[in-house]
């Protein structure tokens, strides 16, 4: 009943905006997706097997096929009681397909702040905040696989970071926020001040005390000329919060950097930021001695113009102790278990994560930021597993990009980056890194003129990791430490427009890891005190076909049916295929 | 631009200078390599006259870091020098042996085997026989709490079962004056020694001894003990502890201090600082503890509010010694104590 009540209520506020909604002063905005799943495997895994002379029993406890899926409703109200506040409230209802006759119901709220200006010259915001500043102080990177998503797994990744909140590298924090900015000189010159302080972690009033991050930025910006900057970003623990708490850390980056743009047209950007951090600990058993840490980011940038390529160059370097925990932590969490067909093995152990879980699955993403750095799979990024940030890498990236909606190759991009270690890991050899990834867009209806469109989408991303190993007479420790990992990812597709607003599209995604990596494993410090060597060799390949209606460019409707293929050939009993047909209603306003 | 380029260039050519030569985390070697021993035990001498300050260096190569030990075993006396270690390659700055021993009782001149083992692998290595021509110097202490050769100085104490609901069944202290011999136990120093023993029952305090200062045969008749420096860094109490092998022993250490010079120790009011010991070697070992490794106690009514907020080594009144269990074990549990000491500067090295 109480749910019926709700649902009432959203209905008649969402009907009281044809009547006095959409206004200045109210304006209600939010989400609706419907999605519907039928999930099933298949293969190797639930048969039994005979490996040498082991009879691996067939997993006869797994699900073979799961049917389900979700509606749900975001609406949210942006409430401007005057000129200088306003208030935003998003509330989300949502609820299992199967939750029938209102049981399994939610009813949550997904977002709430306050911002306004305070006599016209300082703005302030106060509850839900979007932070972001540089890849090396607060940064919420690229997932695993990267975000050049092509146009049939794109409605897909606007999903995951709508629930994630995840958009344009923002991290989503719980604080508050002020800025201003006032001029200098008489050339026009501005300073703009920003600063903010969240609750980046909750005690559980024993042993875990509150975290709080601060920081912020003040930069000194000339028109037609750059802007040059300084970023603090910090997190210390309040012992008093946890009563029993053994004792603090903090941590702490600071960095200055410039953007500037020497010629008058701006044909050339030159840009570098450095900075160091801090770790530090107060009261806590066999911590580490307080050490200064650092980066160098330094690079030239011809931005594209007028159809014609645009490149960078880019020298990084980031000690192996740098921490930065808003720029480091990551958004795929491998210890989580996927939504879909979670389990398997008789054991019913977690299903490890595929591709198409990193494309599709919100629930294996992080969103907070971590102090500590995260786990990672070299398989699926090894070369930059933290962003830019990542400690111990030095070397060149470098990358051109043009886009021409007009033109046959509508788009291509291409990023290589040759990168080193700065300190050896369990060895004085380096690792070397080579990272590869092209990006092409071909409009195939170019070639002859038509007006519906046909693209043909590739994305190629290689990362290849090399390293010596021990070299010694003995042959007890000779070639220790020697690694080999290569991992591929790719998507393609065609999509063809049949009419207007609805394309008929067919693609596959690949990715394959072969190799060996050293894993480091770190203590709760972050300092590596141990390693576990990894052998990868798999291949986990889907291929997908379905149809996208655009009502408009916030809302879709998708239906797809895809087939996944995962095969290990180091556990060749556990391959398995995994079929989904899977039909999306999508819609933000 | 060209200057930009010559700027570029110049960054390029100091990023490739920005490498360290450290290396981060635990070697690979050592955990994923095969143990193979590159090189055996050996001294580099076989006579030695630790009289004239002469020392024995060993050596040896292996392939990976592991944990081991050498030890020198008197095949007389039965005394005994353990070097425990984890590196590689051992040499003089890691393996050292100038007459002195980590197990009682001291070395006489006499031959003495070395060897080595090792606690993840079943190899043994046998190095030189040395022949000790003349013994170390008597090591000095500074104050000697008790020898446990009298009575004077000390007393038991034990908590009732019904007061400490920890403690159930019987308890047994045995002191000097107590004829009743539960183990046969050496005394390593003069005639007689302090041993607590006790059949746990799933227990944590035991029972316990104090010593007090005043009674102590420290040379300065005082209240307190007369320790010569209020540094808790340059001072060292020492002792030698008997240990049943059993593995669930713990001796918790408590220095009681009068903090506001009253004459009477208050553990309302007052501070008790301790650390604690676990005995998990079998015999009577050289141990040796710096003040300022005690920490003020946390346990409510028991010496955990100091009266002037610091650790006061110049105020302490007495000395009490527990015997606890490791939480949650049963069986037997104690262990022996004899020479009770402390040096100033460093530790005694019999």
């Amino acid at each position: 009943m109480k749910t019926r009540y709700i649902l009432l209520f959203i209905v008649g506020l969402i009907s009281c905006t044809d009547s006095f909604g959409q206004t200045d002063k109210f304006t209600v905005y939010g989400a609706g997706r419907f999605v519907l799943q039928n999930n099933s495997r298949s293969g190797q895994l639930f048969e039994q097997s005979i490996v040498g002379n082991d009879t691996i029993p067939a997993d006869t406890v797994s699900t073979r096929r799961e049917i389900g899926g979700v509606a749900l409703f975001d609406l949210g109200f942006r409430i401007k009681p005057n000129s200088s506040t306003e208030i935003n409230a998003l509330t989300r209802v949502s609820g299992d397909l199967d939750g029938f006759w209102g049981a399994g119901i939610g009813f949550t709220f997904r977002e709430l702040y306050v911002r306004g200006i305070v006599r016209n010259k300082v703005r302030y915001r106060v509850g839900d905040l979007d932070l972001k500043m540089t890849p090396f102080t607060v940064y919420n990177s690229d997932p695993d696989l990267g975000v050049h998503r092509m146009s049939s797994l794109r409605l897909f990744q606007d999903i995951l970071e709508y629930e994630n909140f995840n958009r344009d590298n923002m991290w989503r924090q719980q604080g508050a926020q002020v800025d201003f900015k006032f001029s200098v000189g008489k050339k026009g010159d501005r300073i703009d001040v920003m600063s903010y302080i969240t609750k980046n972690r909750q005690t559980d009033y024993f042993f875990v005390p509150d975290r709080l991050m601060t920081g912020g930025q003040v930069a000194w910006n000339r028109e037609g000329f750059g802007r040059v900057f300084y970023q603090t970003n910090n997190f210390f623990e309040i012992a008093e919060t946890a009563q029993f708490a053994d004792g603090t850390s903090a941590t702490s980056v600071h960095s200055v950097g410039a953007e500037i743009a020497p010629f008058e047209n701006k044909s050339l950007v030159l840009y570098g930021e450095v900075g160091t951090s801090y770790q530090g600990y107060e009261d806590l058993d066999n911590a580490p001695e307080r050490e200064m840490n650092g980066f160098v980011d330094l690079g030239i940038r011809v931005p594209s113009k007028n159809n014609k390529f645009g490149f960078y160059g880019e020298l990084l370097y980031v000690s192996s102790a740098f921490r930065s925990p808003g720029a480091q932590s990551r958004r795929v969490n491998y210890n989580s278990t996927p939504e879909n067909l979670s389990f398997q093995t008789n054991q019913e152990t977690a299903r490890p994560l595929t591709a198409f879980d990193l494309i599709q699955d919100a629930s294996v993403y992080n969103n907070t930021i971590a102090v500590n750095l995260q786990n990672f799979n070299p398989a699926f990024s090894n070369v930059l597993p933290f962003g830019k940030a990542t400690p111990n890498r030095q070397g060149l990236l470098v990358g051109t990009v043009r886009e021409a909606d007009s033109l046959f190759v509508s788009k291509v991009g291409v990023d290589l980056g040759l990168l080193t270690e700065v300190s050896g890991q369990g060895i004085s050899d380096y690792r070397n890194f080579t990272m590869v990834d092209v990006n092409v867009e071909l409009a195939l209806n170019q070639l002859w003129g038509g007006k519906s469109e046909t693209n043909i989408e590739a994305h190629l991303h290689m990362e290849q990791t090399a390293r010596d190993g021990l070299i010694s007479d003995s042959p007890a420790v000779e070639g220790i430490g020697a690694l080999d990992l290569s991992s591929n990812y790719f998507e393609a597709g065609i999509s063809r427009e049949i009419s207007p607003g609805l394309a008929l599209h067919i693609a596959a995604i690949g990715l394959t890891a072969n190799g060996n990596e050293f894993i480091a494993l770190r203590d709760v410090y972050g300092q590596v005190n141990d390693f576990t060597e990894s052998i990868y060799d798999f291949s986990d390949m889907s291929y997908m076909f379905g149809m996208k209606y655009s009502f408009s460019p916030q809302s879709h409707l998708q239906i797809q049916y895809r087939t996944s293929d995962i095969t290990d050939d180091l556990a060749p009993t556990t391959a398995y295929q995994w079929n989904q047909f899977i039909f999306t209603y999508n819609m933000f306003f | 631009m060209k200057n930009v380029f010559i700027l570029l260039l110049a960054l390029v050519i100091a990023f490739l200078g920005c490498r360290k030569d450290e290396v981060e985390g635990p070697e690979l070697q050592d955990i994923f390599g095969d143990f193979e021993v590159f090189e055996g035990l050996s001294s580099d001498r076989q006579t030695v006259n630790f009289e004239n300050g002469e020392f024995v260096r060993f050596s040896a190569k292996l392939s990976i870091r592991t944990d081991w030990v050498i030890t020198v075993e008197g095949m007389d006396s039965g005394a005994k020098y353990e070097i425990e270690g984890r590196e590689r390659d051992i040499e003089a700055d890691v393996a050292t042996w100038a007459g002195n021993i980590t197990y009682a009782p001291l070395f006489g001149t006499e031959d003495c085997k070395t060897y080595m083992t090792f606690a993840n692998y079943p190899d043994t290595l046998y190095g030189d026989t040395i022949v000790v021509e003349t013994i170390k110097p008597e090591a000095l202490i500074d104050v000697l709490i008790s020898d446990f050769t009298s009575a004077a100085g000390w007393g038991s104490f034990a908590e009732a079962p019904a007061a400490n609901q920890q403690v159930t069944g019987s308890y047994f202290v045995q002191n000097p004056l107590n004829t009743t011999e539960f183990l046969e136990v050496v005394s390593p120093e003069g005639e007689g020694h302090w041993r607590m023993t006790y059949t746990n029952q799933n227990s944590i305090f035991i029972c316990g001894a104090n010593v007090l200062a005043a009674q102590s045969q420290q040379e300065e008749v005082s209240d307190y003990f007369v320790l010569g420096t209020t540094n808790p860094d340059n001072v060292y109490i020492n002792m030698l502890i008997h240990g049943f092998g059993d593995g669930n022993t713990v001796m918790s250490i408590g220095m009681q201090e009068d903090d506001n010079l009253d004459g009477t120790y208050d553990r309302f009011t007052e501070g008790t600082y301790n650390t604690e010991i676990s005995i998990d070697w079998v015999g009577w070992r050289v141990v040796s503890v710096p003040l300022s490794s005690f920490t003020l106690s946390t346990i409510g009514g028991f010496g955990n509010i100091d009266g002037t907020g610091n650790q006061d080594i110049d105020r302490v009144l007495s000395m009490e010694f527990l015997l606890l269990a490791v939480e949650g074990s049963t069986g037997f549990v104690g262990y022996g104590m004899d020479y009770c000491n402390f040096t100033r500067y460093s530790a005694w090295n019999p």
